[in-house]
């Protein structure tokens, strides 16, 4: 037995050394990077040595919405007053058992009509389409009947006038520029399909006609922590990943697509729970099918400020959603592991996706149990693990401040010496504390029930969230 | 093994906190850079200010402006302080034009930096506009080598500047230049940046339809989308028209002067479009629908009564831009019951929709 034990546990104390050696080095790759690329780009930006033009691409910016009569006006109000000339906005309210739909109509003046959709992709009935030229640029209401957010978009995309999208969330407020800063890459490089903006969490940001007037860590600890944990997807991961056209997933509350080609590869598939992340591998697997050459891109100058859920339980609801729809495009597109024709694409992302996302709850929960079996056999050597997890802890929280730091070479966003000191002490906890019960929660999610329902959390007016 | 795995655990705690003492240097750097810069963009704009109404150079003041300026820094502060001035409406103007030597000077400086720089000091040469239309020099012909660079915003700040100039040859000799090299230029680009044109469109368009079928088919589309804009005279519509019955042309070509010609009517063309919008193949889908559009200004009955037709098009986008013509042109009570007629429930739709529309501005 004890001889047994011995060989297991090299071969998986082995294992679990390579596993967090190639994740060490994936994490410090991607904050290096993104801290080089960013602080590259500022450079750049400062030189002028970017596409400046008055009319770009003519945009259909989308807008799914489902009880959002809270925020919905602000948002479209928000979206009326970007600095770009040729775009439209579409609201498309999927059955809102609210005041969603009578708030936007009223405050717009909007006139119903009989507008013909294509529908180039499968989706529920319209029930009604209200309309308004009145402003900047055209308004269109769709009132539909109750499919999801996918349901929505596929809506959305169908009545569009305009040869790119963007799917953005109905509690979303983007940044004046962000429109312009999205789509200029288009014309830099015309094999791209998509465009990823980064997503700031907006509780404790106060952003008025599209210009951040103030900034500070959130008061709340649990939402500061989230702005650790997406400055290590925003400011890093994302970067890393944008340097081999790797990226896996543009966030479903800001990306701009090319219609054309996610019309061809079929849409938004409305029985996935995470269909951001769905249609990006989506349009991986169809381009490469059809050797279309693409390119997927990440700007870290395009923001979007979003509301993030201020207490556990609205918290735990979305990453189990999210993790339910990382499993789910897994699944339907495993094709993509290991596969030579996916190049870095597969072997990299997809692994990482893999391993770090959907399999590492399994694979922590294996190591504890590993190392409670090592210690019943008297084989563990406490204070060397210790120590170990205390370097690790260490580890991860210098990189979670790196990238948090990583915030200097992004315009209009101030850091304070108390969010500093805010952050090198959330980076720890965060790292310790925040990340097992999220491990829980993904673990949890491979079993039950999987509604496919919209998310909800508790929707604040954007002024309230100082 | 697991001695190995610390020890590339410490080496990257150690290149971690490095990267946090650079952005923290960062932050310290750029609040020092900044309070230099509004220092040195005040003290530009005086020194300006002291000489922005005198007649002559001031020898003294040029060699200062050549020295100083070759400093990125100092020219970020120069343009920053030229910016204030413009802002103020003083004739700043008048006066870089003046020390136009002091740019001959400096390009040849920047031309031996990276390309970031170029593309700085371009922009520079495009917003400060120092070089008129009759001008071909030393900074013209340093912008021209410029659109040559591999850089994207280097070429396509050179290109504005030269743009900004005026001088037609200038612009279409850089565009030929791209064009041997192979770089792409973006259709929309090369449209928006011809449309910035401030010189003579007329002879821009000469020299560009002399040379049109030189270009590739995303410039030559770029340049017909920015003649349409601005010219439709008998000498472009008898070269578009020959582009257009030419079976080798390219498709994207056929669909940009289809559109010329729904701006600017051509008769012969005419009989062209009633042809694409006629057939069903859906090959040919683009041509219909394309047609459908540019035939709203043929105000003609028999081109009506196509476009009627065209309604029950099986393809949707031929249907609607059919219908967006006919809500455009004059419709009688009899092309109304017409259409009516044919019991067809999405033309009458569609039809509807864009006619509402029009009257109601919705």
């Amino acid at each position: 037995m004890l001889e047994f034990g011995k060989i297991f546990l090299t071969i998986v104390g082995l294992f679990f050394a390579i596993y967090l050696l190639l994740y060490s080095t994936y994490l410090f790759l991607s904050a290096m990077v993104g801290s080089l690329i960013l602080y590259r780009n500022r450079h750049r930006n400062l030189m002028k040595n970017q596409i400046e033009h008055d009319f770009f691409v003519p945009v259909s910016i989308i807008v799914p919405a489902y009880n959002e009569e809270i925020t919905v006006c602000h948002t479209v109000e928000s979206l009326l007053g970007l600095d770009y000339k040729l775009y439209e906005i579409i609201v498309v309210d999927d059955g809102s058992k609210d005041e969603t739909a009578k708030k936007l109509i009223e405050r717009y003046h909007m006139i119903k009509t009989n507008r013909p959709i294509h529908r180039q992709i499968k989706c529920k009935n319209v029930k009604e389409i209200y309309e308004t030229t009145d402003y900047k640029v055209p308004i269109t209401l769709i009132r539909k009947e109750n499919g999801g957010k996918s349901d929505s978009l596929n809506m959305g995309i169908n009545a569009s006038n305009f040869p790119y999208f963007i799917c953005m969330d109905a509690d979303s407020t983007l940044q004046i520029d962000s429109l312009k800063n999205i789509v200029r890459p288009v014309l830099e490089d015309e094999s791209i399909v998509a465009c990823g903006g980064i997503i700031r969490i907006a509780n404790g940001a106060t952003v008025r006609d599209g210009i951040v007037c103030e900034y500070h860590m959130p008061k709340n600890i649990l939402v500061a922590m989230q702005v650790m944990e997406y400055d290590r997807s925003f400011l890093a991961s994302r970067i890393f990943f944008d340097q081999f056209n790797g990226n896996l997933i543009i966030s479903g509350a800001f990306g701009l697509f090319k219609k054309e080609c996610v019309i061809e590869c079929g849409g938004y598939d409305t029985n996935n729970l995470g269909e951001d992340f769905e249609l990006v591998t989506k349009l991986h697997v169809f381009c490469r099918r059809h050797n279309y050459p693409y390119r997927i891109k990440y700007i870290p100058e395009a923001v979007c400020w979003t509301q993030a859920p201020d207490n556990l339980k609205d918290l735990c609801k979305q990453r189990k959603r999210w993790n339910v729809g990382l499993t789910q495009s897994m699944l339907k597109y495993k094709e993509m592991f290991i596969n030579p024709k996916y190049g870095f694409v597969s072997f990299i992302s997809y692994l990482y996706f893999l391993l770090y996302e959907l399999l590492s709850p399994f694979l922590e929960l294996f190591g504890l149990f590993t190392m409670y079996f090592a210690y019943k056999l008297d084989l563990l050597n406490v204070p060397y693990m210790i120590l170990f997890f205390f370097i690790y802890a260490v580890y991860g929280g210098l990189l979670s401040v790196t990238t948090f730091l990583a915030r200097v070479h992004v315009e209009n966003l101030k850091i304070s010496g108390k969010d500093i000191l805010k952050a090198i002490f959330l980076a720890i906890f965060e790292i310790t504390f925040l990340r097992f019960i999220l491990v829980i929660v993904r673990f949890c999610s491979f079993f039950g029930r999987k509604k496919k329902t919209w998310g909800s959390i508790k929707r604040y007016n954007v002024e309230e969230t100082n | 093994m697991t001695l190995s795995l610390e020890t590339i655990i410490y080496l990257y705690l150690f290149v971690s906190f490095c990267i946090i003492l650079f952005n923290i240097g960062c932050i310290i750097i750029r609040k020092k850079e900044a309070k230099a810069l509004e220092k040195r963009s005040l003290n530009y704009k005086k020194l300006i200010q002291d000489h922005i109404e005198e007649k002559n150079i001031d020898s003294l003041h040029k060699e200062y402006l050549q020295k100083k300026l070759k400093k990125v820094n100092h020219l970020t502060a120069f343009h920053h302080a030229v910016t204030m001035l413009l802002k103020e409406d003083y004739e700043v103007r008048a006066y870089l034009k003046r020390y136009e030597e002091v740019f001959i000077y400096l390009i040849q400086i920047y031309m031996t930096k990276e390309s970031v720089y170029q593309a700085y000091f371009a922009y520079l040469m495009s917003v400060y506009r120092i070089c008129d239309e009759k001008e071909k020099n030393f900074i013209t012909a340093n912008l021209l080598e410029m659109t040559k660079d591999p850089s994207l915003y280097t070429r396509e700040n050179a290109m504005k500047a030269l743009i900004s100039f005026g001088n037609a040859e200038n612009v279409v000799n850089a565009i030929k230049g791209i064009e041997r090299l192979g770089y792409t230029y973006n259709k929309k680009m090369l449209t928006d940046d011809l449309l910035e044109f401030k010189g003579d469109h007329e002879e821009l368009i000469k020299l560009l339809l002399e040379n049109l079928e030189n270009f590739d088919i995303l410039k030559q589309v770029g340049i017909i989308n920015y003649i349409t804009f601005k010219s439709g005279n008998d000498k472009i519509k008898t070269k578009f028209y020959q582009l257009l019955i030419k079976e080798e042309t390219a498709k994207d070509i056929k669909l940009a002067i289809i559109r010329f010609f729904g701006k600017f009517q051509e008769e012969k063309v005419k009989e062209l479009l009633k042809e694409y919008i006629k057939k069903e193949d859906t090959n040919y889908w683009e041509y219909a629908a394309v047609s459908a559009f540019a035939l709203k200004n043929y105000q003609e009955k028999e081109v009506k009564n196509i476009l009627i037709e065209a309604l029950s098009h099986p393809n949707w986008y031929v249907r609607k831009n059919a219908a967006i013509s006919l809500a455009k042109m004059k419709l009688t009570k009899n092309d109304v019951q017409k259409i009516m007629d044919k019991k067809d429930k999405y033309a009458n739709e569609i039809l509807s929709y864009e006619l509402k529309k029009q009257k109601k501005g919705v």
